[in-house]
């Protein structure tokens, strides 16, 4: 329930008082807080960042790599790899079949016999970014634990095929690597 | 079987309350598919002895002993009343299941089987949630069967169906089990590899992924497969088969069940003749005097040379891969005479149950017979363009390979006749010659083809031609058209209408859209099977029951690039 949670401010109806009749607290409480914020860009305390120099949250420098405080903010996909560096991936498709928006095209083939712990991989693993509608299905439907979504969503590209990402993309799809660089002067 | 049901003694008898009417001597499990109640198994297959050993349809039957029996041997008695769906039942058959997956690597996911997997469906279906099995699982071992046949021993679940299938259909014998209990498994004889002409079918008839088609292995998943009723174009048989496709190109095709033509069984080679309509040597753009040009430039300069030509001096070649509908418009356009190239013979097979693997590697002697009647190998057509009275030859080689004329033709036609090629390969006529037209392949296009014993049945397009192909049908009409032929276009059914009207004696009372799934016999033919006739009421696909009801269903590409698009239908009947 909502009032186990100290934090949760509970909308109250409106009272019966003489205070509460002639709204002018109620204004004047509101009225406070927006000359807080407005004299806090005076004493360096931002209500806004200035993104994208800078994360969106003045968070830790770890959470700052990732752009978001929330890990589990659903962004772009990283294939992940196992402690050989290879793919977890064997191209079961299942990701494909559960996608809502067919935005996941894979080509299975055999591994080369030297594996010999699974017969398949993926040949050409590619995301289309632009019909992703980062619902995270395919991160639920996998079975290896191979496909995941990080929290990175700072990814402008001035053309759409950037946005189809292949298979060495997706597996370099470091989410450190979104750190938004001050223009140089 | 079905001929001699009508004599056969009628024995009235219950499932689950329910009255049913069983024929005298058949059995449980029979009976209650051919009334159309399910019941699961894996070892029985209607063309295969009944062996007994997946324990899978286990009912209770009274009269009978207080244990479950196996439904697929028990002969159904009069007043027998058979519980297929008491809670008793449902624990036995729950049972079994827990037994089959004791020691089943569970590896769906990289499995080729699953989407089509009997073990998948029956533990869906009756199975337990959870397992109960704590100890190390057995490990059997993975090898190949032979060239086509890979072997996963860990999935078998030992129905010997494959064993049986080596053993009363082809007669060949490979396959055996060897070892005891958990560590048994299939495996072949020392030195003997299973490579009979039907080896792929093991693959179809295996309920799970134990056997799998190693030509289809790992490329891609069965539920994205889309599934065209067409016919096979390798031999003469005609064998009913199932065109899977996805993202436009070809994954495999396996056999549709039709008795008369092929029974549930189709050959390696047939299997395999997809990959004709890939090959580098197929010539996908029009050529005019050999250089690739536009569809229409080539056709603008294909009417020119036709009209410029009177039909008396027009004769045409083409082989027996042509469809009906294309020999009849060939033979429509032109007046002069035709001449047909048919693809040297083959090797032949005939299992047990009969089924014939034809010599005859030519999907449409038959139908060359029907429509053009006596026609020779190019020798009239020789003998006219050597006197001048041909000036001009369309040529409709749609031969995987090319049509290989004879000598004294090929002479002939490098002389200075002109000619019109519509051609599935990039041959030297249509390299050399005036004009060329790509062809299709017949997973590509839609036409009819007569088999060996007279049975007329529908190809249907199961994917896009490469390139700017527009195909026979097309250009022969536009060809026609000029001489006033075809005032409009016509698709393949409405050029049947034509042929069915020009031909009464063969063709006469059949229509396109009537030959449905199986195809109808032409007036005269060997196989007068009717259609309803042609499909046993047993509901065991040649695949696995669940892809036969699936063959039922539309499959739906999903593919970003699919030239289709999403949720197109396309083959359908």
């Amino acid at each position: 329930m909502a009032g186990s949670h100290d934090h949760v401010e509970e909308a109250l109806p409106p009272g019966k008082s003489f205070a509460d009749r002639v709204y002018l607290p109620a204004v004047m409480r509101g009225l406070k807080l927006t000359v807080q914020k407005f004299f806090g860009t005076v004493t360096d305390k931002h209500a806004t960042v200035q993104y994208p120099e800078v994360g969106i949250y003045d968070a830790s420098e770890a959470e700052r790599a990732i752009g978001h405080p929330n890990p589990r903010y659903r962004g772009e996909h990283i294939l992940v790899k196992d402690e050989q560096g290879r793919e977890k991936c064997v191209a079961c498709l299942l990701c494909m079949a559960a996608c809502p928006a067919l935005c996941i095209h894979i080509e299975p083939e055999p591994t080369p016999p030297e594996w010999g712990d699974r017969e398949r991989r993926p040949k050409v693993f590619e995301i289309d970014m632009l019909r992703c509608i980062y619902c995270g299905y395919c991160e639920e439907a996998c079975p290896c634990d191979a496909i995941r979504l990080t929290p990175k969503f700072y990814t402008p590209t001035t053309s759409r095929t950037e946005r189809v990402y292949d298979k060495e993309r997706l597996l370099e799809n470091n989410p450190a690597a979104q750190i938004p660089q001050r223009p140089a002067k | 079987m079905s001929e001699t049901t009508t004599e056969r003694l009628e024995v009235p008898f219950t499932i689950d309350g329910a009255s049913y009417t069983a024929l005298k001597g058949e059995t449980v499990l029979e009976a209650a598919l051919r009334n159309g109640y399910f019941i699961p198994h894996y070892c029985w297959h209607p063309s295969l002895s009944i062996a007994g050993n997946c324990r899978m349809c286990l009912v209770h039957t009274k009269p009978g002993p207080p244990k479950p029996q196996i439904a697929c041997n028990t002969v159904v008695s009069e007043g027998m009343e058979v519980d297929a769906s008491s809670e008793k039942t449902l624990t036995a058959r729950e049972g079994i299941l827990e037994f089959l997956l004791a020691n089943h690597p569970l590896d769906c996911p990289i499995c080729d089987q699953a989407g089509e997997c009997d073990l998948q469906q029956y533990s869906f279906d009756h199975g337990r949630t959870t397992s109960k099995f704590s100890e190390i699982k057995t490990q059997r071992p993975r090898h190949d069967l032979g060239p086509r046949i890979r072997f996963n021993g860990n999935r078998c679940i030992l129905c010997t169906r494959c064993v049986r299938f080596c053993d009363e259909v082809t007669g060949t014998g490979e396959l055996t089990v060897v070892n005891r209990s958990d560590s048994a498994w299939i495996d072949v004889f020392p030195g003997v590899p299973l490579d009979n002409p039907l080896s792929g079918c093991t693959a179809d008839l295996c309920p799970v992924g134990a056997l799998l088609d190693s030509d289809w292995i790992h490329t891609t998943r069965v539920w994205l497969l889309r599934g065209t009723k067409s016919v096979c174009s390798g031999c003469a048989t005609g064998c009913n088969v199932n065109v899977e496709a996805f993202d436009d190109s070809v994954k495999r095709m396996t056999p549709r069940e039709n008795q008369p033509v092929n029974k549930w069984w189709m050959c390696d080679e047939g299997r395999d003749s997809h990959r004709e309509a890939t090959t580098d040597s197929r010539l996908n753009v029009a050529r005019l005097d050999g250089q690739p040009v536009k569809h229409q430039d080539a056709l603008e300069a294909a009417l020119d040379l036709f009209s410029a030509t009177p039909a008396a001096k027009i004769a045409y070649l083409t082989t027996g891969h042509a469809t009906c509908e294309e020999l009849h418009l060939l033979e429509t356009i032109t007046d002069g005479p035709g001449g047909v190239n048919y693809r040297p013979d083959g090797g032949a097979f005939e299992t047990l149950d009969g089924f014939k693997l034809s010599a005859d590697k030519n999907p449409n002697r038959a139908g060359v017979v029907a429509v053009l009647g006596d026609v020779d190998a190019g020798e009239r057509v020789r003998k006219g363009i050597e006197s001048g009275q041909i000036e001009l030859v369309v040529v409709c080689d749609s031969q995987p390979g090319g049509a290989n004329w004879d000598e004294g033709l090929v002479e002939a036609l490098k002389g200075d006749v002109k000619a019109i090629v519509i051609s599935l390969e990039d041959t030297w006529l249509a390299q050399t010659k005036q004009v060329a037209f790509p062809g299709l392949h017949a997973i590509e296009k839609d036409g009819t083809f007569v088999n060996q014993n007279g049975r007329l049945q529908r190809v249907r397009a199961a994917v896009s031609a490469p390139g700017d192909t527009r195909g026979e049908l097309d250009v022969l009409q536009e060809l026609g058209r000029s001489a006033g032929h075809f005032p409009r276009v016509l698709s393949a059914g409405g050029v049947f209408r034509r042929l069915a009207a020009a031909s009464p004696d063969a063709f006469g009372g059949l229509t396109y859209r009537g030959l449905g799934a199986v195809g109808l016999p032409l007036a005269g033919a060997a196989d007068q099977t009717p259609a309803d006739k042609c499909q046993t009421y047993y509901n065991a696909g040649p695949v696995s029951r669940e892809t036969r009801a699936q063959d039922e269903q539309t499959r739906v590409a999903v593919h970003r690039e699919s030239p289709l698009g999403y949720g197109t239908v396309r083959g359908n009947v």
